[in-house]
């Protein structure tokens, strides 16, 4: 059930009802059957799937957290060693079986063998977002971050909250799971900041999104017939789709969880307007780098044994987090090539500030900072084709038409007449992108937009809430005839 | 309390302010379609308070009857309530119970008796009835959901055409206009032969399944209970080389008199005709053919009211 579907208002509406004019100690109960109702959308069998993995970890955790507190260590160890790659089989079962089967299958063919026959595997949806939920929630409890939950509603509200199981963001207990035990009274101000950042996260899903989509569809589908900068122009495109695709899932789902009286952590920090690929990475899917850095990264040994380990771990981090994204070599190389530009910025980190120095370069004025903000974006755009590209090879032909066969001149022209897109259809393009960097560059500049907006008079106010409403109208892509309805990451 | 229900207020407000932009300012977007013939078509029954016969099905009613000629035959006075088969049966038998009266005669000319009992196309049913409250009774109860689904497609291919200024155009093909209609519900637009190339290959005698029988069979007790009658009439059928043998259609006739409460008039074989007859389509006759085809039913209709005592 998605988000921008007639199914989920109706659902939502009527579980928001319920939730709020029950009786407030009936609400986690309410919350765990509208999660397992939500998730029951995707199937039956891909439900007991997610509620076998809360109940062993539920248990495991009780059992870990009692192994702690009599003192054995080893024991302890074990446990979270054996319950890691039973979950963690299940994930690789899912998600990588076919994967590893494929590339065994080019060392059987290469020896002379038949090759082993694939099975036909399907996804449950969101198993990579409640895994990885569940496992931080096990490291919390071995580390004495949190204690072991012994409500089981409690814990199995958490682990398959619904605004988050299918795409995060991936929630730590500390957060979550804490406010999911207290009762919830229904706050306006609170809703109406939820319902408007629902409203925004449609807006950015179905105006820029699927409307970016068509374009990057159509000449990704036949990149061979474009020129360099036509693809150039429709990676920056694609890197856009991306991120308000899969912003605005976020936005609609800490705004639904804000409705219900939960406070979700921010998944995205204006990551275009990062100044460097490491910058990049500390607003980009916030909640799933954090849970790499704090739970893979810091116990590899993170920057404590010297560059070579630390560049090591952050190569391995990023190759984890690829494979984490798709089971294919695309996905891999798109970590690794994330990673190896990090390296990079570091390794020449220190020559770059001895030439900013030399030159008497000011890093801090806007120039500089565009000039930063524009290269990050650049390179991330080139790191994306590998992520929308499947393989690597069409990948990196794409990328070589793209500097080999330029045709600058395009540029003075109407360019766009390649991508069969109206001029109309480029202005409300560029005015919807215009908004999204605005709202973005004042974030980042401290600046709370709905906290301003509730101060304004109800005329302003009315003004912006119609506006948002009837743009998604007249300008969103809507409707069961584009495919690109689906959000990007629910396919992981 | 009071600021809870202000809110509440307030987001009511812009529902309500939501639904008007699209129920009175965007639609409705397709008023010189094919399909909003349907519009004359209503508003000609509803006018008609004497005994009628009304004709029920897909377009080879509408490409295929001459109801003035069936008029003047019969002494009735005729409805051609034929529709896009891309609604399904479902949809254009609700045109039946529109306005029943005592004495009138619904003639069901279904080509497919095999269908699911859902709306077929339900983007295409939103295209039909639009903003038309009239034509709101087409919609069952158990169609409501379906057509819930279906609205966002239908908006927002009106909402493109209301921001462009392109709708309620009468489109670029003559014949699937709203103006190509005559005041009977019959398509009038000059179809002197057959188009080049016509595809007859999709001639096939119909299934009959259960769920199609039972809906019929209801419809039936629906009619008969308001004093009026249900009759099954034939559609006209492709008959050429590779088509199935008139034994088949005998053998289906044979099964839907058996399966159906309501008369079925028509022997099946007799509407096999000449491919010259059809137009652009295995359903769609010329207006010699249309001729052909009223004569027959009209012929049908006749010997059925002769057997049952004449005009009720």
């Amino acid at each position: 059930m998605q988000f921008n579907s007639l199914e989920f208002m109706i659902f939502f509406l009527i579980i928001a009802l319920i939730y709020y004019c029950f009786p407030k100690k009936l609400q986690p109960m309410i919350l765990l059957v509208a999660n397992i109702i939500f998730y029951l959308f995707s199937g039956v069998a891909n439900t007991a799937i997610m509620l076998g993995v809360t109940i062993i970890t539920f248990l495991s955790a009780l059992l870990l957290e009692k192994t702690l507190q009599s003192g054995n260590h080893k024991r302890s160890k074990g446990i979270l060693v054996a319950i890691c790659l039973v979950i963690l089989g299940l994930l690789f079962y899912f998600k990588y079986w076919n994967f590893a089967i494929s590339i065994l299958n080019k060392i059987v063919i290469g020896i002379g063998h038949q090759a082993i026959e694939l099975d036909e595997i399907l996804l449950p949806l969101g198993i990579s977002f409640y895994i990885l939920q569940s496992l931080g929630y096990l490291f919390d409890v071995y580390y004495k971050k949190s204690k072991a939950e012994k409500n089981i509603v409690h814990y199995m509200g958490f682990l398959t909250f619904f605004p988050i199981v299918l795409s995060g963001p991936i929630e730590r207990s500390g957060n979550l799971l804490t406010q999911l035990k207290t009762v919830k009274r229904f706050d306006i101000l609170s809703a109406k900041e939820g319902l408007l950042r629902f409203v925004y996260g449609l807006f950015l899903k179905l105006v820029i999104a699927d409307r970016l989509a068509i374009t990057v569809n159509m000449v990704f589908g036949t990149p061979e017939i474009y020129s360099g900068i036509e693809l150039i122009i429709v990676s920056m495109m694609y890197a856009i789709q991306i991120y308000c695709d899969f912003s605005g899932y976020s936005h609609m789902a800490i705004g639904i969880a804000k409705i219900l009286g939960v406070e979700l952590r921010e998944n995205f920090r204006a990551p275009y307007l990062a100044t460097s690929v490491s910058d990049f990475w500390k607003r980009w899917h916030i909640s799933l780098t954090s849970w790499f850095r704090d739970y893979l990264y810091i116990p590899l040994g993170g920057n404590r044994k010297g560059k070579f380990r630390k560049y090591l771990f952050v190569m391995i981090v990023f190759l984890v987090s690829g494979l984490w994204h798709g089971a294919t070599f695309s996905f891999i190389a798109w970590g690794g090539l994330n990673g190896g530009l990090m390296i990079l910025e570091e390794l020449l980190g220190p020559v770059w500030n001895r030439i900013c120095e030399r030159l008497k370069i000011n890093r801090e004025c806007f120039g500089y900072r565009f000039f930063a903000r524009l290269k990050t974006f650049l390179l991330i755009s080139m790191c994306w084709v590998f992520f929308r590209i499947d393989g690597i090879k069409p990948a990196i032909r794409i990328l070589y038409q793209g500097v080999s066969n330029l045709q600058l001149s395009k540029l003075f022209g109407y360019i766009f007449v390649g991508f069969g897109i109206s001029v109309k259809d480029v202005i409300l393009l560029v005015l919807s992108i215009g908004i999204l960097f605005f709202v973005d560059y004042k974030k980042e500049q401290g600046l709370n937009l709905i906290a301003l907006l509730n101060q304004q008079g109800i005329c302003f106010r009315w003004l912006i809430y119609l506006s948002l409403v009837f743009g998604i109208l007249i300008y969103g892509i809507y409707g069961t005839v584009y495919e690109q309805t689906s959000f990007i990451y629910f396919q992981f | 309390m009071k600021q809870k229900i202000f809110f509440l207020l307030k987001g009511l407000l812009l529902v309500v302010l939501i639904i008007l932009f699209c129920f009175v300012i965007v639609m409705p977007q397709y008023t010189q379609n094919y399909q909003a013939s349907l519009v004359d078509k209503v508003n000609r029954l509803k006018a008609v308070e004497e005994p009628k016969i009304i004709l029920v099905g897909n377009s080879n009613l509408v490409f295929g009857m001459d109801s003035p000629l069936l008029e003047k035959e019969t002494g009735l006075k005729v409805v051609n309530m034929g529709l896009h088969g891309g609604v399904g049966n479902v949809f254009n038998e609700q045109a039946a119970l529109i306005n029943l009266n005592p004495g009138d005669y619904v003639i069901v000319c279904h080509s497919n008796y095999a269908d699911d009992d859902t709306i077929k196309n339900p983007e295409l049913a939103w295209v039909t009835i639009e903003n038309h409250l009239e034509l709101y009774s087409f919609i069952r109860r158990k169609d409501v959901w379906d057509m819930a689904k279906a609205y966002p497609t239908y908006l927002h291919k009106s909402v493109t055409m209301w921001a462009d200024h392109t709708g309620n155009g009468e489109g670029s093909d003559p014949i699937f206009r709203r103006s190509s209609f005559n005041e009977w519900g019959d398509n009038i637009y000059p179809r002197e032969q057959s188009v080049e190339g016509l595809d007859l290959s999709m001639v096939a005698v119909s299934q009959i399944s259960d769920q199609t029988v039972k809906r019929l069979n209801q419809l039936n007790k629906t009619v008969v209970q308001q004093g009026a009658t249900l009759l099954i009439a034939a559609y006209p059928i492709a008959y050429h080389d590779k088509a199935p043998g008139v034994e088949e259609y005998q053998v289906f006739q044979e099964a839907l008199e058996a399966k159906l409460d309501a008369p079925v008039i028509s022997n099946y074989t007799e509407y096999c005709l000449d491919p010259k007859y059809f137009y652009n389509t295995y359903l769609h006759l010329t207006t010699q053919g249309a001729r052909v085809r009223t004569q027959l039913l009209s012929g049908d209709f006749q010997k059925y009211r002769n057997e049952h005592g004449g005009i009720k």
